[in-house]
């Protein structure tokens, strides 16, 4: 199912597409949005605030790396850079299309420890977002229907539902279906709605601040909002740094560097 | 050993104090007893000092201090780690007072033996707390998804215990023999620990490997037992109300243990296993004519488990077996020993708050070990722990039954910063 553990802006990639007056497919639209999802390679830095309802915060500061691999194999190295409590943890994850391996680094207990991949609907890291929010999924798991369209912060957007194209997908997944706003011009995420199975939205992800990135024929978001809607809870993505396709080393995607916690 | 630490410190001063972050915590932990509510088994403040030195992406420097204030003890400073690493292309190497972790199991060690252990709390002191430091020099070398591991420890260092009369004093041999013999006929040697020297370091060999999506471990250590065997004399007297007068000398032997380990996953299932084969370890023997009542057999030790973690829950199993395969009936040891573990946890409100279950039950001698905590993140850095620990058996003279007063009730509240 999964492609990728790409960062959440990489479903929010676009490119200035110079077809973007067509009549397009509701399928159309969202070939283009993920076009450039897949990258070689990326490493972001960012702050990841939970708010609870009543205001309250907590922060922490990550980095992540990942990389598709000669092998075809992806990669990724999630390390989390504070609060002093968790600084040093980090997660290992090899993804071969077939399986994914996943290995957590804890530096009080000074060893790497195997673990279970997540499901796709767990929490990322105690967040709002779930795996699933942030992994690209393959196209054809789901089916897509064009709502119409709609203008969002003086913006014309797509709006385009999903749901899953089987039932396999059904049970892996959170979500009954997603509506997700579309930039016409560029094909960019920058709104998407979750329901669960009782078809009731759940979780609202805004997204803002969107960038092109130096050296990349790629855009992000350098501002993530995800809101629970039912408990009032949200998390707050905001990236200081985004570098795509400048060359991460093997050397990141191996239990060596993972048990440096640094 | 010293020479490392001059090195270390010409290596910090020489190249500056640009790269130097400090971090740590400051940790209150206060535990009372079960059975006596005005009895406090522990009364501690504790701050822990790291030191980290990241001069060049080819070197590193780390030192741990530990300065433990504790009300029932008195105030105890300590040096933790202190070591410098040089990474190479397919090399690094780890130089001076460090912890080395092997293995795989959850609350256990069973290949898990190079640093020795802080018992002086039994086993319910953090992990990071209760392994000691040791001077080693480490050396890893990498060939792809394989690494080749060796260790030379220069000087034994013996694991940690309360003394007697302290609430975690563990159960000897001694005890066993003051109960039958008059003190006036009993002569208690010094500890023997190896001399010094070259030919007493401690020296060891791992190869990890990833095959098919299979961690496995390879491990050889040459080592001297952390604990040790209660060497007795038996002389007769002219007494008939007191036939013997008994010499004890407590001995740490020297031991080869062989160990290997797996872990790998399978759906959703996490399988870990390891075991450790011990080469001539000393057991005691109740059969009279022997000399010292101690007999050397191999030991075998070995874990599988198996853990899943659906959601915001965790939950883990292990199966746990020592075998001594060339018994006799006179050893004081069971030919075999079988043990299981459960370890259950789960967290909400976005992970603000955990709940935690631990049990061992050694299913042989009937013992256990019960821990559940509760854990609470109000903010960033700070974590509260209401606990308690229970602990018990249906004899005083087995692992956790001879702890069967000690059950606790604590709180921990610790800032990380």
């Amino acid at each position: 199912m999964k492609r990728s553990v790409i960062f959440i802006m990489a479903t929010l990639c676009f490119m200035a597409d110079p077809g973007s007056g067509q009549n397009l497919t509701a399928r159309e639209i969202m070939e283009r949005n993920n076009a450039q999802a897949t990258t070689r390679d990326e490493r972001a830095g960012f702050t990841m605030k939970l708010i609870n309802k009543r205001g309250k915060e907590r922060k922490r500061k990550v980095v992540m790396y990942s990389k598709t691999d000669a092998q075809n194999k992806e990669k990724t190295l999630v390390r989390f850079l504070s609060p002093a409590d968790v600084k040093g943890v980090g997660l290992l994850s090899i993804d071969d299309g077939d399986r994914e391996d996943q290995w957590l680094y804890l530096p009080a207990l000074k060893r790497v420890r195997r673990i279970s991949s997540s499901e796709k609907s767990d929490s990322f890291m105690g967040s709002d977002f779930s795996y699933e929010d942030i992994e690209q999924n393959e196209l054809n798991d789901y089916q897509y229907t064009l709502l119409g369209q709609e203008t969002v912060d003086g913006v014309d957007c797509y709006v385009v539902r999903s749901i899953p194209a089987s039932d396999e997908i059904k049970k892996e997944t959170a979500y009954s279906m997603t509506d997700m706003w579309i930039r016409k011009d560029n094909y960019v995420s920058v709104m998407v709605k979750f329901y669960n199975q009782k078809g009731d939205l759940i979780k609202l992800m805004v997204s803002t601040d969107i960038r092109r990135i130096d050296g990349a024929e790629k855009w992000r978001a350098n501002f993530i909002t995800m809101k629970n809607v039912k408990t009032g809870h949200r998390t707050e993505l905001l990236y200081d740094t985004i570098q795509i396709n400048q060359g991460v080393a093997d050397k990141f995607f191996t239990q060596r560097y993972l048990e440096r916690g640094r | 050993m010293k020479l490392l630490y001059t090195i270390l410190l010409m290596f910090i001063t020489s190249t500056g104090l640009a790269q130097v972050e400090i971090n740590g915590y400051v940790k209150n932990y206060d535990a009372v007893s079960l059975l006596n509510s005005n009895e406090y088994l522990i009364l501690r403040n504790r701050l822990r000092l790291n030191v980290n030195y990241s001069p060049t992406d080819e070197a590193f420097g780390y030192a741990s201090f530990d300065v433990k204030d504790d009300q029932l003890k008195g105030l105890e400073l300590s040096l933790r780690e202190l070591y410098i690493d040089l990474y190479f292309d397919n090399l690094d190497l780890r130089i001076g007072k460090q912890q080395i972790v092997w293995g795989e199991a959850d609350g256990l060690f069973i290949t898990d033996i190079v640093n020795p252990l802080d018992l002086r709390e039994f086993i319910l002191a953090d992990f990071e707390d209760i392994r000691m430091g040791v001077n080693a020099i480490k050396a890893q070398a990498y060939f792809g998804d394989r690494r080749l591991e060796a260790l030379w420890i220069p000087q034994f260092v013996p694991a940690k215990f309360s003394s007697v009369g302290e609430d975690w004093a563990f159960y000897t041999p001694l005890d066993k023999i003051a109960a039958i013999i008059p003190d006036s006929l009993i002569v208690v040697r010094d500890f023997t620990k190896p001399d010094k020297q070259p030919k007493n370091s401690e020296y060891g060999l791992r190869y990890s490997t990833l095959i098919k999506s299979i961690d496995f471990t390879l491990s050889w250590f040459r080592t001297w037992d952390d604990y040790p065997t209660f060497r007795q004399y038996y002389q007769p007297t002219q007494n008939p109300s007191a036939p013997f007068n008994v010499t004890i000398t407590p001995v740490y032997d020297r031991i080869n243990v062989y160990g290997g380990t797996f872990s790998t996953t399978v759906g959703s299932v996490v399988l870990r296993g390891e075991g450790a084969f011990y080469q001539n370890r000393n057991f005691y023997t109740a059969d009279p004519r022997d000399g010292d009542r101690v007999v050397q057999k191999d030991f075998l030790n070995y874990m599988i488990g198996a853990e899943i973690s659906p959601g915001n829950r965790f939950l883990s199993g292990q199966f746990v077996q020592e075998i001594i395969p060339d018994y006799d009936d006179q050893l004081v040891l069971n030919k075999t020993t079988d043990m299981g573990t459960i370890l259950m946890t789960r967290t909400f409100f976005n992970e603000t708050v955990k709940q935690e279950l631990f049990l061992i039950y050694n299913f042989t001698d009937e013992d256990y070990l019960g821990r559940v905590r509760f854990y609470y993140y109000p903010s960033d850095g700070i974590e509260v722990i209401v606990g308690t620990d229970i602990l018990g058996g249906k004899k005083k003279d087995t692992l956790f039954g001879q702890f069967d007063e000690n059950d606790n009730f604590y709180l921990k509240v610790k800032y990380s910063f």
